[in-house]
C-alpha cells in the first residue's frame, strides 16, 4: 500500500509494468510526455486517501452536529416535505444493473431502465392528465424556466406572466433561464391569497406569451384561478401549471382544465429530502407540442422480431443532434429518481394512493384547526382550501418567533412573508403522515410558549 | 463467434398489465380524523378517476428485479462508453449517501441544524477547487449543462460588469459536445463553430480569426474529444486574453489529468466538473448527476447564491453577494450526489486520484494499442499520445456493409456495452472508446480481442446482430414515425 489505501479501485495498479511493455514504453511518465513541461503538475494539494471505517467515522461525527426530522419536530414544506418513502422504493432503485447504467444510447441492452421510464413517463401522464411526459427536468425552478422557453418557441411571444407570491430562489432560476431568450417577466398581483384573475386579464395583451399559476401556491392554497384561465386566453397563448403532485390522489388534474404545460416537483413521491436533492422536475404537455419539449423522451417500438421494446424516441430536438438549435440544453437528468417516484406509485397504487391524499388534506385541516385556536394565531390567514400546508398569521415578529420555536425544539414553519414583500408575520406550516397527534399537541404547545417568550 | 452471453429476456408486463384490484404495495397507518375530499377541495376540483396500477409488494419487487436482469450497467461489465467516464462507483459511497440524517434534512432547515452537509459541501467546494487548480466553486449546478449555462451566464456578467456589453459570440471547436452550443444559446450567445486542424487539434488560425471583441468565451476541453492533450493550449489561453475573452473549460475529461495537469495552470478561468464522470457518482440510467463550477478568483464575485463559507468554526449560507448571477437551481445543488463524490475524494486522496488519472490513460493507450492496427484511429499522428480515451474508425468496414453501428450490436452480443458511436462528427464511422481506470487488463484484453474479431466479421454478422440481448435490432425508426409515449398510446391490436 503506498500513502492511502485507494488500491482497491484500481486493478491495474499491479500491471502496469506488463501493460507499458507490450506498449513498448517503460514508465508511466511516457503516456504523459506531451503536456508541454510547464503544465505538468506534480500530484494534487490533498489529503492521504482515507478507508472506509476513517470515512464513516467522519460521516458520523458530521453528522452528528446535524439533525434531520428524524432528530425533530419539523413542520416545513414548500414543496419538500418528510413523507415516507417505502423500503420497497428504495429497494427498486438498489438494482445496480439499473443504478451504474448511463443514457440508453443502446437500446437492445438498456430495456429495463427504458421500460422503467416508460412507465414513469406513462403513470405521470395518467396523474396529472396530460399525453406526453418527459423523463426529467432537474427540478421544478428549472422545468418553470423550460416551460416559459417552450411558451416563446410556441408563439414568438416576449412577455411571460408569473405569480407575485413567489419564492426568491424560483423567481432567481426563472430569470436566468429565460434572460438569454429575452423575456420580459411580469407579475400579476395577488388578492386574499390567490391570483387576481381581474389584474391577469387587464394584463393580456397579444405581446403576452403565457401564464403560470401554481395550484397549490406558495401559501400552501389550492388556487381555483387555474381552471378558468384558459378561457381568458388567446389562441396562442400558453398556460403553464405548477402542481404539488402528491396533490393529484385528489385534486383535479390539470389536463382536465386545457392547461399546455404542467410542471411540478416529483419529490413528494417517494423522493428523500437529502438536503434539496436531487428531485425531479415534472414536464408534461399535450401531443399536439411534443415536438417543442425539452428533455428525454421514452417511446414504444417494436423490435425486427416483432416484440415489444423501449427507446429513445424524438432525439432530434436534443442538443447531442441539434446542437444549438436544440430545444434545451439538457443532457444527464433524474432519471433515477424519477424511477423511485414510479417505484412509489405502484407500491402505493389506485386505493392507497387516493387515501394518503385524503389524509393528508384531513390532517391539514385538522392541525389549522388546533392552530387557529390559539391565541394570536390565525389559520388559514385567507379564507380557502389548502392539502397539508397552510398559511399561519401570527400577532408577533413571526422570524422571533420560529426562532424561539427553535429553541424550544420545533422547526414550526417557513417564514413566507420574507419572500414576498405585502405579507407580514405569516408562515406556513407543512404537515404528513409521519406526524402524530402528540407531535400535534407538543407543536401546539411550543407555539403558545414561543409568542409568550417573544410578547 | 458471439460467445456464451445472454440476457435475461422476460417479456415483463408493464405496470399497469400487472395486478389485480384492491393489491396494495405497501401499507401506511390510517389516521382518525378522515375527511372527504369534497370537503376538503375548492368545489368542481374533485378528481374523478384515478388510475393507477394495483399490485402488491412481491408482485412489485419481482418486477424491478426482471427489469434491472434486462439492463447493463458498469457492475455488470466494461462500459466504455466515450466520453462519459463510466467508471466504477464504490459501494461506500451509497452507503454514505443514505445516512438517515441526511436522507431526512430539509433544505429550509436553520444553518445551526445542518453543520454537517455545510462541512461536507465547504470541504467538496475547496477540493473542487485545488483539483481545478481555481479559487473558488459552486455545487449548485444540477449536471454537466447546468454547469455550461451557469459559467457562461458568469461570463456575460463579468463582462457587462467591465461596461463591455457588446460580447454576444461564444466560439466552440466542431468536435465539441452538444451541450456547449446548445448552453451557449441558453445563456443568450451567438455560436461561432470553428474547424478543427487536421491533427484534430484548434485551428489557432481559425480561432484567431473567430476571435474579436464581441467574443465572450472560447470553450473547449482538453484533452478533446480525440483524447488528445491540446499542446497549443499556451497560445490559445493567450490568443483568448489578448482579445478579452474568458477561457472556458468543459470538465468532461477531466479523468485523464487530475493530478497531471490542472485547468487554472492552464490559464482557463471557467470550469465545470461532470461528478457523476470523474468523481465515481452513478449515471443512474441518465442521472442525477452535479455539475460544480469554479472560477478564478476574479471571477468568484459573480457565482451562484450561497457559497458555503467558513466562518470561525461554523458553516454559513452566503447569500450576501451583490455581484452573483443569482441562482441555476432550487436550493443547493443535488446533496445526494455530492457526499457521494465527497467520499470518493477522502477515500482516495490526491495521490489515490492522480493514480486513478495514470491508470484511466494507461487503460485507453492499451486498447488503442492492441486496436490501431485494424481501427484506424483519424487525427493521431504517429506516436502521438492520446488520454483517457480515443477515437476509432469503423469506415473501413463499410465495403462489406459494415459500421460503427454494427460493431457495436456485436459488441453487445458478446455482453460487452459498446463504444459512443458517432461523436465525435469529424471522425466518420466514430467509435469513442474510454474504459476507465477501473477495468482490469483481463476484461481489457477480451473488448480488444471482441473487436479485432468484430472487423472480421461478414456482412450477415452485422446485419442480424444482436441476437443475445434482450430484445433484437430495436426499430428506432418506427419508434419516432409511430409516437408510443405512454401505455394509454399502443395501438389497438395490442
Amino acid at each position: 500500500m503506498k500513502d492511502g489505501c485507494f488500491m482497491h479501485y484500481l486493478p491495474n495498479d499491479t500491471v502496469e509494468k506488463e501493460m507499458l511493455k507490450k506498449m513498448g514504453l517503460s514508465s508511466i511518465d511516457d503516456l504523459f510526455d506531451d503536456i508541454p513541461e510547464g503544465l505538468r503538475a506534480n500530484g494534487l494539494p490533498l489529503p492521504p486517501g482515507m478507508s472506509e471505517i476513517e470515512v464513516l467515522r467522519e460521516i458520523d461525527s458530521m453528522m452528528k452536529v446535524s439533525k434531520g426530522a428524524g432528530d425533530m419536530l419539523m413542520f416545513l414544506g414548500g414543496g419538500f416535505y418528510d413523507h415516507f418513502v417505502p423500503t420497497v422504493v428504495d429497494d427498486a432503485v438498489s438494482r445496480s444493473e439499473l443504478y451504474t447504467s448511463y443514457t440508453p444510447y443502446q437500446p437492445e441492452m438498456s430495456q429495463g431502465i427504458l421500460q422503467a421510464l416508460f412507465e414513469y413517463q406513462s403513470m405521470m401522464s395518467d396523474l396529472i392528465g396530460m399525453d406526453v411526459v418527459n423523463t426529467s427536468m432537474y427540478d421544478l425552478p428549472t422545468a418553470i424556466g423550460e416551460a416559459i422557453l417552450m411558451s416563446k418557441r410556441m408563439n414568438h411571444r416576449d412577455v411571460f406572466l408569473i405569480p407575485e407570491y413567489i419564492t426568491r430562489d424560483k423567481l432567481c432560476v426563472i430569470e436566468n433561464y429565460t434572460m438569454g431568450a429575452n423575456i420580459e417577466l411580469k407579475k400579476v398581483p395577488f388578492k386574499n391569497g390567490l391570483m387576481d384573475l381581474d389584474a391577469l386579464n387587464a394584463m393580456l395583451g397579444d405581446d403576452v406569451s403565457g401564464v403560470y399559476i401554481e395550484n397549490p401556491n406558495i401559501l400552501g392554497l389550492f388556487d381555483k384561478g387555474a381552471m378558468e384561465i384558459k378561457e381568458m386566453l388567446d389562441k396562442k397563448q400558453v398556460l403553464v401549471v405548477g402542481i404539488n403532485p402528491m396533490t393529484m390522489a385528489i385534486a383535479t388534474p390539470p389536463g382536465e382544465y386545457g392547461v399546455d404545460i404542467v410542471v411540478g416537483d416529483v419529490q413528494p413521491l417517494g423522493i428523500h429530502m437529502s438536503y434539496g436533492g436531487p428531485s425531479v422536475g415534472i414536464f408534461g404537455t399535450t401531443m399536439k407540442n411534443v415536438r417543442k419539449m425539452p428533455g428525454r423522451i421514452i417511446g414504444a417500438t417494436k423490435d425486427v422480431e416483432g416484440r415489444r421494446a423501449f427507446a429513445m424516441t424524438l432525439s432530434t430536438r436534443e442538443q447531442h443532434i441539434r446542437r444549438e438549435r436544440a430545444t434545451s440544453n439538457i443532457c444527464t437528468n433524474e432519471a433515477l429518481t424519477s424511477i423511485m417516484a414510479a417505484a412509489y406509485l405502484a407500491a402505493l397504487g389506485k386505493n392507497g394512493f387516493k387515501d394518503l391524499g385524503t389524509q393528508l388534506a384531513s390532517r391539514g385541516r385538522y392541525l389549522a384547526n388546533l392552530v387557529n385556536e390559539l391565541e394570536g394565531f390565525t389559520a388559514p390567514v385567507y379564507p380557502g382550501h389548502f392539502f397539508n400546508e397552510f398559511p399561519v398569521k401570527v400577532d408577533v415578529d413571526v422570524c422571533k418567533l420560529l426562532n424561539a420555536c427553535e429553541e424550544k425544539g420545533a422547526l414550526a414553519g417557513i417564514d413566507v412573508s420574507a419572500e414576498i414583500d405585502s405579507l407580514e408575520n405569516t408562515f406556513t406550516i407543512a404537515t404528513t403522515e409521519m406526524h402524530t397527534h402528540m407531535d400535534y399537541e407538543k407543536l401546539i404547545q411550543v407555539l403558545k410558549d414561543a409568542r409568550e417568550v417573544v410578547m | 463467434m458471439s460467445g456464451d452471453f445472454r440476457q435475461a429476456r422476460y417479456d415483463e408486463p408493464l405496470l399497469n398489465e400487472k395486478g389485480k384490484p384492491g393489491r396494495l404495495g405497501v401499507a401506511l397507518p390510517p389516521w382518525d380524523q378522515m375527511m372527504d375530499p369534497g370537503d376538503l377541495l375548492p368545489e368542481g376540483m374533485v378528481r374523478d378517476e384515478l388510475v393507477l396500477p394495483e399490485i402488491s409488494e412481491p408482485e412489485l419487487v419481482r418486477h424491478f428485479v426482471r427489469l434491472s436482469q434486462m439492463n447493463y450497467g458498469t457492475d455488470s461489465g466494461i462500459y466504455p462508453l466515450g466520453s462519459c467516464t463510466m467508471k466504477y462507483n464504490p459501494k461506500i459511497n451509497d452507503r454514505i449517501a443514505s445516512h438517515p440524517t441526511l436522507l431526512r434534512m430539509h433544505p429550509l432547515q436553520p444553518e445551526d441544524t445542518v453543520q454537517g452537509v455545510l462541512k461536507m459541501m465547504h470541504d467538496l467546494q475547496e477540493d473542487l477547487s485545488d483539483i481545478g487548480g481555481l479559487d473558488a466553486c459552486t455545487l449548485q449546478p444540477a449536471a454537466g449543462a447546468a454547469g455550461e449555462f451557469t459559467g457562461l451566464l458568469i461570463a456575460k456578467k463579468y463582462h457587462e460588469t467591465r461596461g463591455d456589453t457588446g460580447r454576444n459570440e461564444v466560439i466552440i471547436p466542431d468536435s465539441a459536445h452538444g451541450t456547449n452550443p446548445a448552453s451557449a444559446v441558453m445563456a443568450g450567445f451567438k455560436v461561432i463553430e470553428i474547424k478543427s486542424a487536421p491533427d484534430g487539434m484548434v485551428d489557432l488560425d481559425a480561432l484567431k480569426d473567430a476571435l474579436s471583441e464581441k467574443t465572450a468565451a472560447f470553450m473547449i476541453t482538453n484533452p478533446s474529444t480525440l483524447g488528445i492533450f491540446e499542446i497549443n493550449i499556451r497560445e490559445i489561453q493567450s490568443a483568448c486574453h489578448g482579445v478579452g475573452a474568458l477561457l472556458y473549460y468543459d470538465g468532461a475529461n477531466l479523468n485523464a489529468l487530475m493530478g497531471k495537469a490542472r485547468p487554472g495552470d492552464m490559464g482557463f478561468d471557467i470550469m465545470h466538473f461532470n461528478l457523476h464522470k470523474t468523481f465515481s457518482t452513478p449515471h443512474g440510467g441518465g442521472g442525477p448527476g452535479s455539475g460544480p463550477v469554479a472560477v478564478t478568483k476574479e471571477l468568484a464575485k459573480f457565482l451562484p447564491v450561497p457559497l458555503i463559507v467558513k466562518d470561525g468554526d461554523d458553516y454559513k449560507l452566503d447569500y450576501d453577494r451583490p455581484d452573483s448571477i443569482g441562482k441555476v437551481k432550487g436550493y443547493f445543488g443535488n446533496t445526494g450526489i455530492l457526499i457521494r463524490a465527497w467520499t470518493y475524494i477522502k477515500i482516495l486522496g490526491g495521490s489515490g486520484l492522480t493514480r486513478s488519472s495514470e491508470l484511466a490513460v494507461l487503460n485507453a493507450s492499451y486498447i488503442r494499442s492492441r486496436i490501431q492496427e485494424k481501427y484506424p484511429v483519424p487525427f493521431r499522428s504517429e506516436d502521438q499520445r492520446t488520454k483517457h480515451e480515443f477515437v476509432a474508425s469503423a469506415s473501413f468496414l463499410k465495403e462489406k456493409g459494415g459500421s460503427a453501428k454494427n460493431v457495436s450490436k456485436l459488441l453487445v452480443d458478446r455482453g460487452l456495452h459498446p463504444p459512443t458511436n458517432y461523436f465525435p462528427l469529424i471522425v466518420d464511422e466514430a467509435l469513442m472508446i474510454e474504459p476507465t481506470e477501473s477495468e482490469t487488463m483481463e476484461e481489457l484484453d477480451k473488448f480488444a480481442d471482441a473487436l479485432l474479431e468484430i472487423a472480421d466479421a461478414t456482412e450477415e454478422e452485422f446485419q442480424g446482430a444482436p441476437n443475445n440481448s434482450t430484445v433484437s435490432r430495436v426499430d428506432e425508426v418506427l419508434a419516432a414515425k409511430k409516437l408510443i409515449l405512454n401505455w394509454n398510446q399502443f395501438p389497438e391490436e395490442e
